[in-house]
C-alpha cells in the first residue's frame, strides 16, 4: 500500500550495515559495557538459554498470530529477562541470534525496537543509535503498510512502540540542537546527506498514514453520526475493521495530537481528535493506562497553552482523579520495576501525574475553581512547597512589582517542570542559527508567561470582590494600594476591570454541543471562569456572587446511604457473632432495629425527588 | 542561496513524492473528511483539511487567501495557521509582510486567542520582524485594555498600519477599505468588554476607549444598542441590563439515578 519513506529506507540500509560494521568503534558505543560484548566474539556465549527461548517464543506467537501468549511475552517475560539479565547491559543485537531472527523481516523489527528502547532507557545513545533506531521505525511502518493483514500486536505494545517513537523525535531534535558543525563535522556532513532522519514531515506522515489506512476518522465520524455496526465496517473496510488497526489508529490521532502540541500548534493538536467525542470511554481503548493518561496529559496542557484554564483544570482534575484510584496498582509495578532496577512504564506515569499536578497548580492560581478534596491534599503533597506557596499567595499580596516578579518566578518554575519538551521543527541542517534562536521551549514560556503576567491581579481583585455586594472604585484603588490622582487611579481600576472581564471570558468545552452531537474538543462557548460577575455603574461596583443552593435531597440521600453501610457491617458482624457466642438475639435486635430506621429516610428522601 | 536550492529540491523529492506515491497507491484521491465552511473556497478547503497542508508548492495558494481574507472583511482560522505552519517547517519560504497580515486579520478576531496561537507558531526570526514586534505590542494593549495606547499604535504613521503586504498588493481605495472593516472588527471587541464591564460609564471615557468623538461616536453607539445621556451634567453612555450576565445560581438537582444504592439496599 504506502510507501512510507521508502526511498529512505533504501537509502538507510547500506547505512544500517555500516553502523552494524561500525560499531566496534569505541566512541560510536553507549557508555554501557558494549565493547565488552564485541569483545566476546563467539556471540553464542553470552546468551543465556531463557533469553534464547524468549526470542523464540517471541518469533513463534508473532508468526501464529498469538496475541494472548504475546500480551505475556511482552508483559512479563521480557521485562524479566531485563531484570535479571540485562539491568546493566544492552540486550545483545539482533544478529547475536542468527538468521532466525534476522531473516524474518516483522520480528527483527519488533526485536530491534525493543533493544533500542532499551538501549535509549538506560544508555546514552550515539548518533548512530538515533539513525539506527529510525530506519527500524521507518521499516516497521512500512511493514504496516505493505502487509497490513499479516500481524497481530498487544495494544500496550502498540502504544509503547508510538510513545517511543515520538519519545526519540523529540530527543533527536533536542540531540541536534546540541551539534554544531566546530564539534561535530561529521553528524552534521551526514544529516545533510540525510535530511529524512526524524524529520518533522517523515513522523507526521507516519501518523497520517496509519490514521488513513485505518481509516479511524471515517469510523469516528459514522459512529457519531449514529451508524450501524454494519456500515461502520463497511466504511472501516477490510484493514480499518481489524481491532488492531482500530487501535493503532486511535492511538496515532493521539499522535498527531502530541507531535502538533510540541511543535506549538494547539489548534491542530485539539482538531487531530475532533472526530472523537466521547470514544474515550470506548472499551477498545481503555485497557492502556499510559495512552489514557498522556492524552489527557497533553489535551490538558494545550487547554492551558490556549488559556482556556477551565476546560484544563477539568482535563486534569478527571484524569489525576483516574490515577489516583489506580495509585496502587501502580505503586506497586513502580516498585517492583525499581527494585528490578529497570525503567518501567508505572514510574512514568507517575511522574506524568506529578506534572499534571503542578500544571493544575498553575490553572486553578489563574482561575480558581473548587476542586475534589483528594486533588487538593495531593496538590499540597506533589507541587513544590515553596512555588505552591507563592502561587496561593497570589489571591492575598498586593500588585507590588517584586511580589509579581516572584508570582512570575513561581510560574515559571512550575512551566519549566511540566511542560512537554518542544521541538524545533525546522528542518535540517542545523546550522549555527539554532543556537542564536532561543530554544522552542524558551519562546513558548515566554509567550504563556506574557499572558500569564496581565493576569497577575485577577485572583487579588477577586478576593475583595467577593467580600462585598458594592464596592466602590475608589476603595477597591485603595486595596489595590495604587497611587497616582483620583482620576488616574480610578481610570486604572477600570482597566483591571476590562481586563477581568476580556480573561475571564474564556471558551469552554461542553460533552455536547449545541446542535446535540459530541462537541469536539477546539470549540466550546465563551463563559465566565469566575465564581462571580460584577457590573460597574458610574463610580460603584455591584458584585453578584454565583451560588449553588443546596438541596437537602442530598444531604438526606449521603446519610441514608451511611447509614445503610453500618448496618450492613453490624449484620454481617452480627452473623459472625451469632455463629460465635450464645447471646446472638441481641445483636440481630439491634441490627434489625437499625435497618427499620434505614428504611424511613429511605421513604422520607422518595418525596423530596418527587418534589425537584 | 545554492545551499537553500538544493534542500528544497531535496525536500521535494523526499517528502511530497511520499504523499503523492501513497495518494497514488491508495487509489483514492484525498477527500476532506469535514465539510467546507461558508465563506471558504473548496480550493483551499482541499489544501486545509487534508495532507496538502504540508505542501510547501501550494503556499502561493493559502498567500493569496489571506489578501481575499482582508479585502472581503473575512476571517479564516485554520487556513492562515496552515500557512503559518508551512512557514514554521519550510522558514526559508517564510515572508514577514503576509506573516503580519495574518497578524492583522488575527487581531482582529479577538476575543478569541487567534493571535497567540499565531505566536506561537512564529520562528525566532520572524518574532524580531518590526512590524510584528509592532503588532505584539497593539495585541498587548489590547489584551490589557491599554485601549488609548492601542489606538496611538495602530495608528501611528510608521505603526503596523501601513503594512507592505497589504499596501503594495493593494490598491489605495481596496486598503483603506481593509482597515476600515479591521477597524470595525476591533471596536466591536472593545464594544464588548465594555458592555459586559459597566452600566454607565462616562462618554469621555468611552471617546477615549473606541477612538471615537461626537457624531461617531453617537452612531457607533446605536448599533451597540447603548444611549448616552446627560447624567448630573455628564454625558454618559448607559448600556442596558440585558447585555450582563445574571449570575449562576446552580441548584443541585436530585436524579432518581442518584438514588441507586440506597433502592438496591432496601431490596
Amino acid at each position: 500500500m504506502a510507501a512510507f519513506d521508502q526511498e529512505a529506507a533504501a537509502k538507510a540500509a547500506p547505512a544500517a550495515n555500516e553502523s552494524a560494521a561500525a560499531a566496534a568503534h569505541p566512541e560510536q558505543e553507549p557508555p554501557v559495557d558494549h565493547d565488552q560484548e564485541h569483545d566476546q566474539e563467539p556471540e553464542q556465549a553470552f546468551l543465556p538459554d531463557a533469553v534464547r527461548s524468549f526470542v523464540a517464543r517471541l518469533a513463534r506467537d508473532v508468526s501464529e498470530c498469538k496475541w494472548l501468549d504475546l500480551e505475556i511475552v511482552y508483559e512479563e517475560v521480557y521485562p524479566k529477562l531485563t531484570a535479571s539479565y540485562f539491568s546493566k547491559s544492552l540486550w545483545p543485537e539482533a544478529e547475536a541470534f542468527g538468521p532466525d531472527l534476522t531473516e524474518d523481516p516483522l520480528i527483527c523489527i519488533l526485536y530491534k525496537q525493543l533493544y533500542y528502547r532499551h538501549l535509549f532507557a538506560n544508555g546514552t545513545p550515539s548518533f548512530g543509535d538515533y539513525i539506527d533506531s529510525y530506519t527500524v521505525y521507518v521499516d516497521f511502518f512500512n511493514f504496516i503498510f505493505s502487509k497490513p493483514s499479516d500481524f497481530e500486536l498487544p495494544s500496550q505494545w502498540l502504544w509503547d512502540i508510538v510513545d517511543e517513537f515520538i519519545w526519540q523525535f523529540q530527543a533527536f531534535t533536542q540531540f541536534r540542537a546540541t551539534l554544531t558543525p566546530a564539534s561535530h563535522p561529521d553528524e552534521i556532513a551526514e544529516l545533510c546527506e540525510r535530511p529524512d532522519i526524524w524529520n518533522v514531515h517523515n513522523v507526521l506522515n507516519a501518523f497520517y498514514s496509519v490514521a488513513n489506512i485505518s481509516a479511524i476518522n471515517e469510523q469516528l465520524i459514522a459512529k457519531k453520526n449514529g451508524a450501524s455496526a454494519d456500515e461502520i465496517a463497511e466504511i472501516a473496510g477490510p484493514i480499518g475493521s481489524r481491532p488492531l488497526f482500530q487501535v493503532l489508529g486511535y492511538f496515532c490521532l493521539i499522535g498527531l495530537l502530541r507531535t502538533h502540541a510540541i511543535t506549538g500548534d494547539y489548534h491542530l493538536a485539539l482538531r487531530s481528535l475532533e472526530h472523537l467525542g466521547g470514544s474515550f470511554n470506548d472499551p477498545l481503548f481503555r485497557p492502556v493506562n499510559g495512552c489514557h493518561i498522556t492524552t489527557f496529559y497533553y489535551l490538558g496542557f494545550t487547554y492551558m497553552m490556549l488559556s482556556r484554564y477551565a476546560d484544563a483544570i477539568k482535563t486534569f482534575s478527571s484524569v489525576l482523579m483516574y490515577i489516583a484510584r489506580l495509585r496502587g496498582v501502580f505503586a506497586r509495578q513502580a516498585a517492583a520495576a525499581a527494585s528490578a532496577g529497570t525503567a518501567s512504564n508505572a514510574t512514568a506515569l507517575l511522574k506524568l501525574g506529578d506534572k499534571m499536578y503542578s500544571l493544575l497548580a498553575v490553572c486553578n492560581a489563574l482561575c480558581p475553581t473548587k476542586l475534589e478534596d483528594a486533588l487538593v491534599v495531593n496538590l499540597r503533597e506533589k507541587v513544590m512547597p515553596d512555588v505552591l506557596q507563592v502561587i496561593n499567595s497570589a489571591s492575598s499580596t498586593t500588585l507590588s512589582r517584586g511580589g509579581a516578579d516572584e508570582v512570575l518566578a513561581a510560574f515559571e518554575k512550575l512551566f519549566a517542570y511540566a511542560a512537554p519538551k518542544y521541538v524545533e521543527p525546522q528542518q535540517q541542517p542545523v546550522h549555527l542559527r539554532a543556537l542564536t534562536q532561543g530554544t522552542p521551549q524558551q519562546r513558548q514560556r515566554a509567550l504563556f508567561l506574557a499572558r500569564v503576567a496581565q493576569q497577575l491581579h485577577l485572583p487579588v481583585v477577586r478576593s475583595y470582590l467577593k467580600l462585598y455586594t458594592t464596592l466602590p472604585l475608589t476603595k477597591l484603588a485603595g486595596f489595590l494600594n495604587l497611587e497616582g490622582t483620583p482620576a488616574q487611579v480610578e481610570a486604572e481600576v477600570r482597566r483591571l476591570l476590562l481586563v477581568w472581564t476580556q480573561a475571564t471570558r474564556q471558551r469552554r468545552h461542553h460533552a455536547t454541543g449545541p446542535n446535540g452531537q459530541p462537541q469536539p474538543f477546539h470549540e466550546g462557548q465563551v463563559a465566565s471562569s469566575m465564581d462571580l460577575e460584577f457590573v460597574v455603574d458610574g463610580a460603584m461596583i455591584h458584585v453578584h456572587e454565583s451560588k449553588t443552593s443546596r438541596s437537602p435531597a442530598f444531604w438526606l440521600m449521603r446519610q441514608t446511604e451511611r447509614m445503610g453501610e453500618t448496618a450492613r457491617a453490624l449484620q454481617v458482624g452480627g452473623a459472625a457473632a451469632r455463629r460465635a457466642s450464645a447471646n446472638a438475639t441481641a445483636n440481630s435486635a439491634a441490627s434489625a432495629a437499625l435497618t427499620a430506621s434505614v428504611a424511613k429516610p429511605v421513604e422520607a428522601a422518595a418525596p423530596v425527588v418527587a418534589a425537584s | 542561496m545554492e545551499y537553500d536550492e538544493e534542500r528544497l529540491s531535496q525536500a521535494d523529492n523526499q517528502e511530497y513524492n511520499q504523499d503523492d506515491q501513497y495518494e497514488e497507491e491508495a487509489q483514492e484521491p484525498v477527500e476532506p473528511l469535514v465539510p467546507c465552511p461558508p465563506n471558504r473556497p473548496m480550493e483551499i478547503h482541499h489544501i486545509v483539511d487534508t495532507v496538502n497542508r504540508y505542501n510547501h508548492n501550494l503556499i502561493p495558494n493559502l498567500v493569496e487567501y489571506v489578501q481575499d481574507q482582508l479585502v472581503n472583511d473575512h476571517f479564516d482560522r485554520d487556513a492562515n495557521l496552515a500557512l503559518l505552519k508551512l512557514y514554521q517547517f519550510n522558514p526559508d519560504r517564510a515572508d514577514a509582510p503576509v506573516v503580519s497580515a495574518i497578524l492583522q486579520l488575527a487581531l482582529g478576531a479577538l476575543p478569541d486567542v487567534d493571535f497567540s496561537l499565531c505566536l506561537a507558531l512564529l520562528s525566532k526570526p520572524m518574532l524580531t520582524d518590526r512590524a510584528v514586534q509592532a503588532l505584539c505590542a497593539c495585541h498587548a494593549a489590547l489584551e490589557s485594555a491599554h485601549y488609548k495606547s492601542f489606538w496611538q499604535q495602530w495608528n501611528a504613521k510608521s505603526g503596523p498600519k501601513g503594512s507592505d503586504f497589504v499596501t503594495s498588493e493593494m490598491s489605495a481605495a481596496d486598503s483603506e477599505s481593509v482597515y476600515e472593516a479591521l477597524d470595525a472588527r476591533i471596536r466591536r471587541f472593545i464594544s464588548g468588554s465594555i458592555s459586559l464591564t459597566f452600566q454607565s460609564l462616562a462618554a469621555a471615557h468611552v471617546e477615549e476607549y473606541l477612538a471615537l468623538s461626537g457624531a461617531d461616536l453617537a452612531q457607533w453607539a446605536e448599533t451597540m444598542g447603548w444611549t448616552i445621556a446627560d447624567v448630573n451634567g455628564e454625558k454618559t453612555v448607559q448600556i442596558p441590563e440585558s447585555a450582563h450576565p445574571a449570575p449562576v445560581i446552580v441548584r443541585e438537582q436530585l436524579a432518581i439515578t442518584n438514588l441507586t444504592k440506597i433502592l438496591s439496599m432496601t431490596a
